[in-house]
This record gives C-alpha cells, structure tokens and sequence, in this order.
C-alpha cells in the first residue's frame, strides 16, 4: 500500500487464455504497464500489441498501445478506445446499458427459445461473453423469467443469441417481445455465501438443485430452501440441508446436491408466464455442517462469511489488448501513490 | 479633493469577508442497518474467524413410553455460522502547510469526519451482508404490474408471519396507549429498515401505516430514523437504505426493505482492533515535517445468524 507520498510499485505475471482478466488490488492504482512476454520476442504479422499503458482518468476500456508494425520490431503508438482497461470497485456494481427491442435502439430480445437450455435470440450485437450474468426484462410471452439473472453463454453464445444455461426448459414464448430487454449484471454482491435463485430441484434421495447463476456454494455447508406455493415443491420450504456434492460444469452444471429427500414431494416446476408475480425460490446460505465436513476431510472454514469486494482493472482479452491472446503470457506492474496532484512528480 | 457621500463602494473595507467559525452541518445519513445487529468481540490473538453455533431443538415426545424398552434416543444436530475478520481502513493525509493556513483546526475537523466515516462504513458493510445472504420475497399484493409490486400491508403481514413462524423474537418494545388526541398503542415490533424513497408509498400506500407522531410517546422512537410503524414492523428509514437500479421485472428500481428479528444479524470484532485511530504528526511521518496523517483501521465482520430471522422484503415504488 501506498503511503506517505511515496510511490509503490507491485509487479506480477499471468498466462492469457484469450479473455479478460481481472488484476485485484484493493487500493487505487495510478499507472499500470502491461508487456506481452510472448510477443515481444516475435515478429508478428500482422503487428499486434506488445506493451500497454493506462493511467488513473483514462476513459473505460482505453489504453495506450504500442503494437510492432507488420513483421518488423519498429513500434506505434497508438491509444485504443476499446479493448484496454477498465477500473473497477464491485462494491460499487451497476447493472450495464439496457438492450431492448425500440425502434431507437433495436438490440433487444426477439425471442426465447423452449430447448432444454434457453436460448434468447437478441436483434442486435449483445456484446456478451460466456460466464457473464444478464438480467432479463419484460419478455413478453415468458414474463416468468422478468427481473431474473441467469448466467449466460456456456452453451449458445453469438453476437445475437445466448443461452440461459441453467434454466428450466421454458413453454414456448409467443408474440411479440417487444420492449422485451436485457442487461448485464456486472459483479455479485461483495459479500460470501450468496443467496441464489432456484430454476430446478430433482426427485431424488438426495435433492439436486440447480441455480440460475453460477452458485460458488462448497461442500459441507449447510443451506435453506424458501419454495413458494408457485414452483410446487412447497415440502421444500424452509427444510435446511448440507451440501454433499456440487457440480461446477460450465455448460450444464450449477448444481448442488443435499441431505435432503425429495423424491415423495411434489414435482418442483418453474411458474409460467401466467404466474409472474411470484416470489422466486430461494438457496440461502445458512453455515457450515462442520461434524460432515470432518468426516469427509473437507476444509471447514470456507463458508465464513467475508467480503469478496476489490478495486481493480479488467485487462480486456485478445491480440491487440493488455489481456493478450491465448497462452501469451504478460507481465504487468502497475504504480500506486497517495499524491496525485497536477504539481506531484510522482504518478 | 473627492467631495459627495461616502459608500461603501467608493470606500472598501480592508478586509471584506468574515469566517463564521461555527461549521455548518455536514450532512449524514441514518445508520440504520447496524440497529438489530449485536456485537461480539474476539479475544486478541486467538484467531480471525468468529464461529456461532446454534443447536438445533429436540423434536418434542407427544406419545407415552413403557417401562420396558428405551426409546431409540434423539440425536441433537447443531450448525456453525462463521464469519472471517478482516482489516478496512482509510486515511487522510495533511500538509502541515494547509495546517498552518487554515483558520480551523483541520485535523480535529478531519478526525471528527472519519468518526462518521467509520460508522457509515459499517452500515453499509451491514447493509450489503443483508443484500448478499438474505433470503428475499417480492411484495406480490400490490397492483403497479411489476414484480416485485408496490409495498402492501398484505405483503408487510406476510412478511411477519413468516418472522413468527420462525420464532423469531420481537426487537422494538410497545408503547402503552395514553390519552392524546390521534395517538394509538404501539406493539412490540420487529424492525424494517429501508430508503426514505419509500416514504411515500408508506404514508399513502400501506394500510395502517401510522406515523411516528400518532405514537403514544414519540420521544420513543429511534431518533430521526423512525419513520412510523405497520402491523408487526417498526420502520426506519435512511438515505443509504437499499435499493437496487434496473432490477424489477419491468426494469425499475428494487427497494429493499431488511426486515429484523432479535439476534438475526451480528457484528464482530476484535479486542484492541475493533476500530484503532492512528494519528501521525509531521514530525514522525516526514523528515521535514511535511506532512502528518489521520487515519483509522479496523478488525471487522458481520454475519446473519439466523436465515429465517432476517428477511428481504422487494418492492417497487410508484412515488419515487
């Protein structure tokens, strides 16, 4: 940490796997430099980025970049107004610009498919990645799914559709969706264990429970069930169980399995449009099953409650970002100090 | 020779502004979200992770035994709820220059703000814990179209019930009915704690909603918080109360009303570290003096430690 007028420097390096990535810090950083290791040492052509530099004011997702030109190690520099690097504090999470389906800004929903994963058609560029969280809004023909946030992607992803990856198998939406929409919802809330909205809960022995956004529960915690009369398993309601097993499979997991018996109770089924208006199902968080967790020889102090918020900077992915390309690997120093003035010397 | 009257524009004072020295308020909101929480301080030096346990209670025995056979004994269950400390903290930092110049005393200023710093903190940390693992329910009675809808006396009753079928105990205590004109006993309550966008809908939207001058003895309440009571609920309202943008199903603002029964919520900290003031002068903290700091840290967590005593209640709000 910065203190005293005096400028640190922290340092680290990391492997691209193409995307975004996230460098936490937990104090401000005034100046960051990225260099592409992998690159640096090659000719490339076309030229692509091989240092980046930002500084604290930029614009989101700028950049100063200094890509080789073609085949030869000469450098041009040259600020990028997309694909740079943003500054986060998630403690401070606001849902992202509105898509919707207007005469003015068609990029909203046209459709939402009844496969077994959802797939929401989009009429213009979602500008989404997978894993990413979108809330849905007004979809006409499927008002069930208004106001839930699913994680999107992992199955279907173009510029124009993108699955709900863990959703129940909707009835077929009809008419028109207009002003159906959606945004992106950015961070979770900061604090750990979450609670989590349910879409499916199997028959089974031992209860199987999907979530509509990636849940992050541990084995061995213990959680409770809030069903309401809408999605049928009431049996369910308020019955607290211990995490036996989760299912962290991008494309069709998200599950958790518990201690509870559900096979005799009524089949839980997601309300349709009909229904809307209903409070959702719930997993809440309630501790931790420590006498389970010494049986199976599980870490008992993951489910403490503690607070995941960081500042720090997304470095956006690919050839001609400080994210870098696949396997390129990147190293980064970033520059942190108290005085930031326009007569400081120190940046 | 200049002649004519004298004026203050043709014979300027020497020195034209006088600094009233007397501060102006800064203004704060309520810390409301901290109110049904308890405190628990650690031992130093024994860990960083708080460990609550609450024991489950026995299934009750409602049919007769012999005098032959045991009964097959209860196994009790219990459950840990944990919660990590961790280390926040800020600080200003002043040039002794600006020291010197000031007129006021601007570190005792800067340390008198960062009091304030210190508990908004952890009401919003309070607050964010209840948004982050709370269990939730939309106010569904209501008839703005949206879900969740507009806060109802039906949805605040729903809300109660299921404090109750909790168990969960009562927090605020009543108020005995007195003789005055458009006052009215008071129950004992929970708590709900929301933003004051949600005024409105409670005065001209909730079914027996009664504000805080229709209580018996109004001196009672809690402070400039209390914004009134409905049914099982005393209500208190801040500027930072919860709302979240764009989360509705239609798109509007989610303002979230914490509802709280005794004991649902904690906050823990550490002995030595629960929050330690730190204050360096110029001398120690610069080779010429330079400058000086003030700041605070502190050793910090929060917990819900009850799931069903602390509820979420969503609404929508036409009057905001």
């Amino acid at each position: 940490m910065a203190s005293n007028g005096k400028t640190e420097i922290q340092s680290g390096t990391f492997t691209s796997n193409g995307l975004s990535h996230v460098l936490k810090f937990n104090q401000d950083v005034n100046k960051l430099e990225v260099v592409n290791l992998t690159q640096m040492t090659l000719s490339p052509n076309p030229g692509v980025g091989v240092k980046f530099e930002w500084f604290d004011g930029m614009a989101a997702d700028t950049a100063i970049e200094y890509s080789k030109t073609n085949s030869t190690d000469a450098l041009n520099a040259d600020v990028v107004t997309s694909g740079g690097v943003t500054k986060v504090d998630t403690s401070l999470s606001e849902a992202g610009a509105l898509h919707i389906a207007s005469n003015t800004t068609p990029d909203g929903i046209t459709a939402v498919s009844s496969a077994a994963i959802p797939v929401v058609t989009n009429a213009d560029a979602n500008g989404l990645i997978a894993g990413d969280v979108v809330r849905l809004y007004s979809i006409a023909g499927a008002a069930q799914l208004d106001g839930y946030d699913f994680t999107v992607g992992h199955n279907t992803l173009s510029t124009t559709t993108f699955s709900l990856d863990y959703m129940a198998t909707i009835v077929a939406a009809a008419g028109t969706f207009t002003p159906s929409s959606f945004r992106k919802i950015p961070y979770d809330p900061i604090f750990y264990p979450r609670v989590r909205l349910i879409t499916k809960i199997s028959k089974a022995a031992s209860a199987v429970i999907t979530m509509s956004v990636t849940h992050g529960y541990k084995v061995g915690q213990k959680v409770s069930f809030r069903i309401p009369e809408a999605f049928g398993m009431v049996q369910m309601d308020n019955l607290e169980g211990t995490i036996t097993a989760i299912n962290t499979t991008l494309a069709s997991g998200n599950t958790i399995t518990v201690d509870i018996d559900s096979s005799a109770f009524t089949a839980f089924a997601f309300p349709l449009t009909a229904a809307a208006g209903f409070s959702p199902a719930l997993v809440v968080p309630v501790g931790e099953d420590v006498s389970y967790a010494v049986q199976q020889g599980l870490e008992q102090l993951g489910s403490a409650s503690s607070n995941e918020g960081y500042l720090g900077l997304i470095l956006a992915g690919g050839a001609n970002s400080p994210g870098g390309a696949d396997n390129d690997v990147l190293r980064w120093t970033t520059y942190s100090s108290v005085i930031d003035t326009t007569e400081a010397k120190i940046v | 020779m200049a002649t004519g009257p004298t004026t203050q524009s043709n014979y300027q004072s020497a020195i034209q502004l006088q600094y009233v020295k007397k501060l102006l308020a800064t203004p704060y909101p309520q810390n409301i979200h901290t109110a049904p929480a308890d405190l628990t301080t650690l031992d130093s030096n024994n860990g960083y992770i708080a460990r609550f346990q609450r024991i489950n209670r026995l299934q009750t025995s409602l049919t007769p035994i012999t005098g032959i056979v045991d009964k097959a004994p209860q196994r009790p269950t219990n459950v840990f709820i944990d919660a990590k400390l961790q280390l926040y903290g800020d600080l200003i930092m002043v040039e002794s220059v600006a020291v010197l110049t000031n007129q006021d005393p601007i570190l005792n200023s800067f340390t008198n703000l960062q009091g304030l710093q210190i508990r908004e903190t952890e009401d919003l940390l309070m607050r964010n814990k209840y948004m982050a693992s709370a269990g939730m329910l939309n106010c569904t009675a209501g008839s703005n179209g949206d879900s969740p809808t507009e806060p109802t006396r039906s949805d605040f009753d729903k809300a109660a019930t299921m404090l109750r079928k909790a168990n969960g105990d009562l927090i605020a205590p009543g108020q005995i009915g007195q003789d005055r004109f458009g006052t009215s006993p008071l129950r004992p309550s929970f708590l709900a704690m929301c933003s004051v966008d949600l005024e409105p809908a409670f005065s001209q939207g909730v079914y027996g909603f009664k504000a805080t001058d229709q209580y018996p003895n109004p001196d009672l309440a809690y402070g400039s918080a209390e914004y009134g009571s409905v049914g099982f609920f005393r209500v208190l309202t801040s500027s930072n109360g919860a709302e979240t943008a764009n989360a509705s199903g239609l798109g509007r603002t989610v303002y979230d009303i914490i509802l709280a029964a005794k004991g649902g919520a904690g906050i823990v900290n550490i002995e030595n570290g629960g929050v330690n003031y730190i204050y360096r002068d110029a001398i120690t903290s610069s080779a010429l003096a330079l400058y000086s700091t003030t700041g605070w840290t502190m050793m910090y967590a929060n917990v819900i430690k009850n799931d069903q005593w602390i509820l979420r209640l969503r609404a929508t709000n036409q009057y905001a």
